[in-house]
């Protein structure tokens, strides 16, 4: 039986979550994290799991299951309530400030729209990479930035396939270009991890494939950790080693990828919904 | 296909319809009183007489007919002071439009450092607009002598009153997904602002402006008056010299720089925005 389907047929989603072990050394490591908004929703109910070096995990769960929540807590971009979030070394939730920022330049966190700056060009949008390392004012705008740092953004750029794109608007690329840049930006980061929130949900089937692929791409060939969210069971099982499924703010499933199949997950998936 | 309307004579609803008006309640008949009132006493107020008005028929059209043909003779003089009354309105503008940048920042909720700066910021725009451009002129001849100093001072506070309000409401107006992007890479807030806010914002800007240098032009006009430099002080003296013809071609030169500046600024926001 596999732990989806232990899960399913046991139908206790908030009992004991099937554990899967990261590879070490772990560089995210979430202990039960809670968060309830205003009004008394809560959205996270003691979270745990982690991250090691170089995985790529995909974190499922339907609609509110609180993925997207869980994500933006390991950044503090949303404040938990509780619990303990250590994030490449650092408590992240006892930073303020020029400290948290550092912590954070360390991390790309792709979006699921873009969220690329619509009229400057893709090489400037990318060249925003270099603010997490204190590059300032240099990585404004391409126009005004040393030869340096241009070459090492046109190179983010060629990393993901877009060095004949670097003049156009980001307002003007593709929904998957504009992913694709957004992707580039995190290597300008010179990002640890990558954090992506349904980096493909805004995207058409084919251009949600290729920035997929681009993702496991790096994962293979540069060794870059990546933790990403998404709705597709093909996603997860095709493109992550781990897979960690969420269900009423709590880990359901953890589980690695050959210990997982489509049917169960889609039971899971859709007992939860 | 839409049916054919029914005869009117067939027509028989079966509810009377509603009156065309409703009747007023107290509050709104007692603030009805209120503002006739007002408009009747603002009549006398003003002396406003149709038959004064018809009597001065015959003199406006005497000095109609005295303005024409324009003068040329001091044609050299009056485009010198249209040159200066054009100089005083870009410099008063362009300088106006930098300082309100900071300003504009301070006054925007999701941008300013602290809510006090931010009331404070807003309280110093509210103020600059308040205060109309004539007054300012008469407090900087007092302060820097007459001449076009002090009218570029005047233009200068007007257009900060006018572009920080409208700068505020641009950046507030912006999509806050890019600058979440840059801050959850650790940009700091300046670096945001300026590569992500001012970018988002820049058309709106840019069109404000526009619209302030257009601005800037009529008044800079109207400041000569009080001695604050510019064409004005040359149509107040022909005028009081009774140089009807004079004045016409003085008149006629501030029409062709107002609509020269105003067709420019037409061209240049749909070029670039």
């Amino acid at each position: 039986m596999t732990p989806a389907e232990a899960l399913v047929a046991a139908e206790a989603p908030m009992g004991a979550p099937m554990r899967g072990a990261p590879v070490e050394p772990v560089v995210l490591a979430v202990e039960d994290i809670r968060k309830s908004f205003p009004g008394g929703r809560r959205v996270l109910a003691g979270a745990s799991f982690a991250v090691g070096k170089g995985e790529a995990v995909a974190l499922l769960g339907a609609n509110g299951a609180g993925k997207s929540t869980l994500l933006r807590c390991c950044l503090r971009l949303i404040e938990p309530d509780s619990g303990r979030i250590e994030l490449l070394g650092a408590d992240i939730r006892a930073l303020r400030g020029a400290r948290l920022r550092a912590q954070r330049a360390r991390v790309g966190f792709v979006f699921q729209r873009h969220n690329l700056v619509p009229r400057l060009s893709a090489l400037s949008n990318v060249l925003h990479g270099a603010l997490a390392r204190g590059a300032g004012a240099a990585a404004w705008f391409q126009a005004t930035a040393p030869k340096r740092l241009r070459a090492e953004a046109l190179d983010c750029l060629d990393r993901v396939g877009l060095a004949d794109s670097a003049a156009m608007r980001a307002d003007r690329l593709s929904g998957g270009q504009s992913q694709r840049v957004a992707v580039a930006r995190a290597l300008m980061q010179r990002a640890e991890i990558v954090l992506a929130d349904e980096p493909v949900a805004s995207l058409d089937p084919a251009a949600g494939e290729e920035v997929m692929a681009l993702f496991a791409e790096l994962n293979a060939r540069e060794g870059l950790t990546f933790l990403f969210t998404t709705h597709s069971i093909e996603h997860a099982l095709g493109y992550a080693r781990r897979a960690i499924a969420l269900k009423d703010g709590r880990v359901a499933i953890d589980a690695p990828r050959a210990e997982l199949d489509p049917v169960s997950l889609r039971d899971f998936y859709e007992r939860s919904s | 296909m839409i049916p054919p309307a029914p005869p009117s004579a067939s027509l028989n609803p079966s509810a009377a319809p509603p009156p065309r008006f409703a009747r007023p309640d107290l509050p709104s008949f007692v603030a009805w009183v209120l503002f006739l009132g007002l408009i009747v006493s603002a009549f006398k107020g003003t002396g406003f007489s149709a038959e004064d008005f018809l009597a001065g028929l015959p003199g406006i059209a005497r000095i109609a007919g005295e303005m024409f043909p324009p003068s040329l003779e001091r044609l050299d003089k009056v485009g010198l002071a249209l040159v200066e009354t054009f100089h005083m309105a870009l410099i008063g503008t362009f300088a106006g439009v930098i300082l309100s940048l900071p300003l504009a920042v301070l006054a925007t909720r999701h941008l300013t450092p602290h809510a006090a700066l931010y009331h404070a910021a807003r309280a110093t725009i509210a103020f600059f607009r308040t205060v109309p451009d004539l007054i300012w002129a008469l407090i900087f001849v007092i302060a820097v002598g007459l001449g076009p100093f002090a009218g570029t001072l005047a233009i200068m506070i007007d257009t900060i009153g006018f572009c920080g309000r409208f700068f505020a409401e641009a950046m507030e107006e912006t999509d806050r997904a890019p600058q979440e992007a840059l801050g959850a890479i650790g940009a700091g807030r300046s670096s945001v602002i300026a590569a992500a806010v001012v970018p988002a914002a820049l058309p709106s800007m840019l069109a404000t402006s526009l619209f302030a240098l257009e601005k800037a032009t009529r008044s800079s006009v109207v400041l000569g008056l009080v001695g604050a430099g510019g064409i004005g002080i040359e149509l107040q003296v022909s005028m009081e010299l009774f140089r009807y013809a004079e004045a016409s071609t003085i008149i006629l030169a501030i029409l062709v720089l107002v609509i020269a500046v105003e067709q420019a600024g037409a061209w240049l926001r749909r070029r670039t925005i």
